[in-house]
């Protein structure tokens, strides 16, 4: 799936910036989600609009093709001196966009003692004016508005001093053209940009929406698919039987029990939520959905309103399953039992610095033990109890025998092929667990010194 | 049915600010007002923006403004207006020299587009230069507009002749309420409306009176102060009152669609029992009946609950549309007075309740 964004901003409102900053931000965010830009092309000789384009992988997996057009803003203005042509192949590559990002620069605001009034009134003037019209022409000439995120850049000023709250007041305010009542979903995003976190973090966070959105309507769309084959096969098998004139007793069993499948069939709510769970589990998309939570996390000053957006589950995909974790416990009881048996207390304090090490920074780094293979959400029970069983085996000869080279070699080889083993399907799985052993060595080196 | 297309028109002598009063609306409806956001066709934007950003040159003074019309210059300006990118209504609005009303002969081909345009409103409106009742006592108010609207009410006969059965709506627009708001309260209103246009007040004939402006302090300092336009009134009473027209006449056909399909439906089932009922006897009724006639009846059946349910979708989406455009007047009633039967009235927008 590919994203075509477009930004939103009069001459001189940070487009270009934003745009360079992002890939640097991205590459800043997570060694698992990476930016690497493709090009930069200008689109038409003379015309100052160019295409930029990179493509997006989280852990090497998923890979999506992100454009952000960059043009000269006075083209969004109708009475500019540029050519017809120019402006309308500019508004060809902007309507064609997925998702909208406008720029309001957070210096409208200035310290914020300035009565609403005024600020909506001066961000109406030099913003509202020129882009507003834009939005309602894309959504005329397409039935859906398009998806818009409002970015207050350049907000270092204002954070602290004016409340979030007053902020969001403020931008639909000054947008009021388009904002009704539950029509239309907007999210505003206020960024202490101008650092350099909020470009990356914008395109993260609406390509995480974005799939997020797309996953939910392929589900659905199956969903209600399935349940009208239902719907018409039981609607079926009930005129047959009400079709006859005498029905025998289990015929009208039959009829009844089908009238109540009808009935329970029709009052399903569409959207199962334990169904979208599975649809987050892709993994690549799951790293950016940690990302962007773990941005948001610790960012205190990133402020994301979704208004009358259907909210976002961001707990679901990127947090540690409870159930999981218990289990992990036990698994973790039953290796310190074991080592408790074979080793010293030196063994016990590294089994809980690797699961504190799992427990805590799982979500952060790529630091994970092979216990934190449990924190996987997306791995059935009966594999990691498999898992657990060949890891503990492991973990026994590792800690026994590592007091010599050989020992320690026959453990880690034991150790590595029974991973391989047993999780020969997953390739995913593998990459993680070499990613993390490596980084057990790498801890033990630093133990060792 | 009537559409979602319309076309309104302003009567007004030069310099009663017709042309400002397209620029003072776009400017303020381009921004957004509560969810209501204006799209002008593409060939006038541009003369639009161009006036606009004239209009933001404080410094200009009173060449901010847009120059008067020219006599033989006519325009037709085509706006959409929206509800949250919802499509509300499409309106035409024409702009020319106001000297046209006089120079009839001199002008034919104006005066005819003029008269056309007059013919094809559903609303009609009357822009009265607020300027002219800058006076101090109200017979000197009552003298000076009486003066300015001779030709007016010659037009605004014919009008309430030639649509004597229904007489349509007629919005009397005061410009320049910034100049004239200090001079004329509540009865100058009245009176003023008594005594130049005593022929509206009749039953039947409701019309409606707002003042607008482009700013309460655009007159400051010679014209340098600062451009806040409150112009969307006029055009929100056409607005309600076309669409409330086009809603009633797509309820009328939705209901009458609808009897026709409830009518399709008790056919076919009892097409489907007789087909399945042809002798009452059991055995020779299941030998009898044809399978294939009662799917194509339950396919009809189908069909027909289909039509209702997605007319009465479109219904309940213009349904909504009308009441952000009547709530809309509501919060602005203080705003705007209402005449009908020759005397004053509350507007309540209850005509779109009973939709």
């Amino acid at each position: 799936m590919d994203l075509k964004i477009t930004l939103m901003g009069t001459l001189g409102s940070g487009k270009t910036r934003f745009i360079s900053e992002a890939i640097a931000d991205i590459n800043s965010f997570s060694p698992r989600v990476q930016a690497i830009p493709i090009s930069r092309e200008k689109v038409k000789d003379g015309a100052e609009i160019y295409n930029n384009r990179f493509s997006l992988r989280a852990y090497g997996e998923m890979q999506w093709g992100i454009s952000i057009c960059d043009y000269d803003g006075s083209m969004l203005k109708a009475n500019n001196n540029d050519s017809d042509d120019d402006r309308q192949m500019l508004e060809n590559i902007l309507y064609e966009s997925d998702l909208w990002i406008i720029l309001i620069d957070g210096e409208y605001f200035s310290d914020g003692s300035e009565a609403d009034e005024k600020i909506i009134k001066r961000i109406k003037r030099d913003s509202v004016k020129i882009i507003q019209p834009h939005i309602v022409e894309c959504a005329d000439q397409h039935d859906v508005p398009p998806k818009l995120f409002f970015l207050v850049t350049k907000a270092a000023k204002i954070i602290g001093k004016v409340p979030q709250e007053r902020v969001r007041n403020i931008v639909m305010q000054a947008y009021e053209g388009i904002f009704a009542e539950k029509f239309l979903s907007a999210i505003i995003m206020l960024s202490e940009c101008s650092s350099t976190r909020a470009a990356g973090f914008t395109i993260l966070f609406l390509l995480y929406t974005k799939c997020m959105e797309n996953e939910k309507d392929i589900y659905i769309n199956n969903l209600d698919m399935e349940r009208e084959r239902e719907i018409e096969g039981l609607q079926n098998a009930i005129w047959e039987l009400e079709r006859q004139h005498a029905l025998m007793i289990w015929d009208k069993q039959r009829l009844e029990a089908y009238k109540e499948r009808l009935n329970n069939v029709k009052k399903e709510v569409p959207y199962d939520k334990e169904q979208s769970i599975r649809c987050k589990s892709k993994i690549g998309l799951k790293y950016i959905g940690m990302s962007v939570q773990s941005l948001i996390d610790n960012n205190a000053s990133l402020f994301i309103n979704g208004l009358e957006r259907p909210n976002q589950n961001w707990e679901l995909p990127i947090r540690i399953n409870k159930e999981r974790m218990w289990f992990t416990v036990l698994v973790l009881c039953w290796n310190i039992f074991m080592l408790v048996k074979s080793g010293g207390i030196g063994y016990i304090v590294t089994a809980f610095i690797a699961f504190f090490l799992t427990y805590k920074l799982d979500e952060r780094r790529s630091i994970r033990l092979g216990v934190s293979l449990s924190l996987q959400p997306d791995i059935p029970l009966k594999e990691l109890l498999k898992t657990h069983v060949w890891m503990t085996v492991a973990f026994v000869f590792l800690f026994w025998r590592a007091t010599s080279f050989k020992g320690f070699v026959w453990a880690a080889l034991l150790m590595v092929g029974a991973y391989e083993l047993d999780c020969w399907r997953e390739k995913r799985q593998k990459m993680e667990f070499e990613r993390n052993f490596f980084n057990f060595f790498y801890i033990k080196a630093r133990e060792r010194k | 049915m009537e559409d979602t297309n319309t076309r309104f028109t302003a009567l007004g002598m030069s310099g009663s600010g017709k042309t400002c009063y397209v620029l003072g609306m776009y400017y303020q409806l381009i921004t957004g007002l509560k969810g209501f956001a204006l799209k002008a066709e593409r060939e006038s934007v541009s003369k639009l923006e161009r006036w606009m950003d004239n209009l933001d040159e404080e410094s200009s003074g009173m060449n901010r403004f847009p120059a008067g019309t020219a006599l033989t210059e006519i325009s037709d300006y085509e706006f959409k207006l929206k509800y949250a990118l919802q499509d509300v209504m499409t309106f035409n609005w024409i702009d020319y020299g106001g000297g046209t009303l006089k120079a009839r002969e001199n002008n034919m081909e104006v005066y005819q587009t003029l008269l056309e345009s007059i013919e094809q409103s559903p609303v009609l409106y009357i822009f009265i230069d607020g300027e002219l009742l800058c006076q101090d006592t109200r017979d000197g108010k009552i003298k000076a507009l009486k003066k300015s609207v001779k030709t007016i009410n010659a037009f605004l006969m014919e009008y309430a002749e030639a649509h004597q059965e229904t007489m349509l709506p007629i919005v009397f627009v005061i410009t320049k309420g910034d100049l004239c708001g200090d001079y004329i309260d509540d009865d100058d209103i009245r009176t003023l409306m008594k005594e130049c246009f005593d022929f509206l007040m009749a039953k039947g004939i409701r019309f409606y009176v707002t003042m607008v402006s482009l700013g309460k302090n655009i007159a400051d300092d010679e014209y340098q102060g600062e451009v806040d336009p409150n112009m969307h009134i006029p055009i929100f009473l056409g607005i309600y009152h076309t669409f409330l027209n086009f809603c009633v006449s797509l309820k009328a056909e939705i209901m009458e669609e609808e009897d026709r399909s409830n009518a399709q439906i008790s056919r076919q089932q009892n097409a489907i029992n007789h087909e399945r009922n042809k002798t009452g006897w059991g055995f020779l009724d299941r030998l009898l009946c044809d399978e294939s006639n009662i799917d194509y009846c339950r396919m009809q059946i189908n069909a027909a609950n289909e039509n209702i349910k997605s007319n009465r979708e479109l219904l309940e989406h213009y349904k909504k549309l009308m009441k952000a455009v009547s709530t809309q007047l509501i919060r602005d009633s203080s705003n705007f007075k209402m005449f009908e039967d020759g005397k004053e009235d509350d507007f309540d927008a209850s005509e779109s309740d009973n939709l």
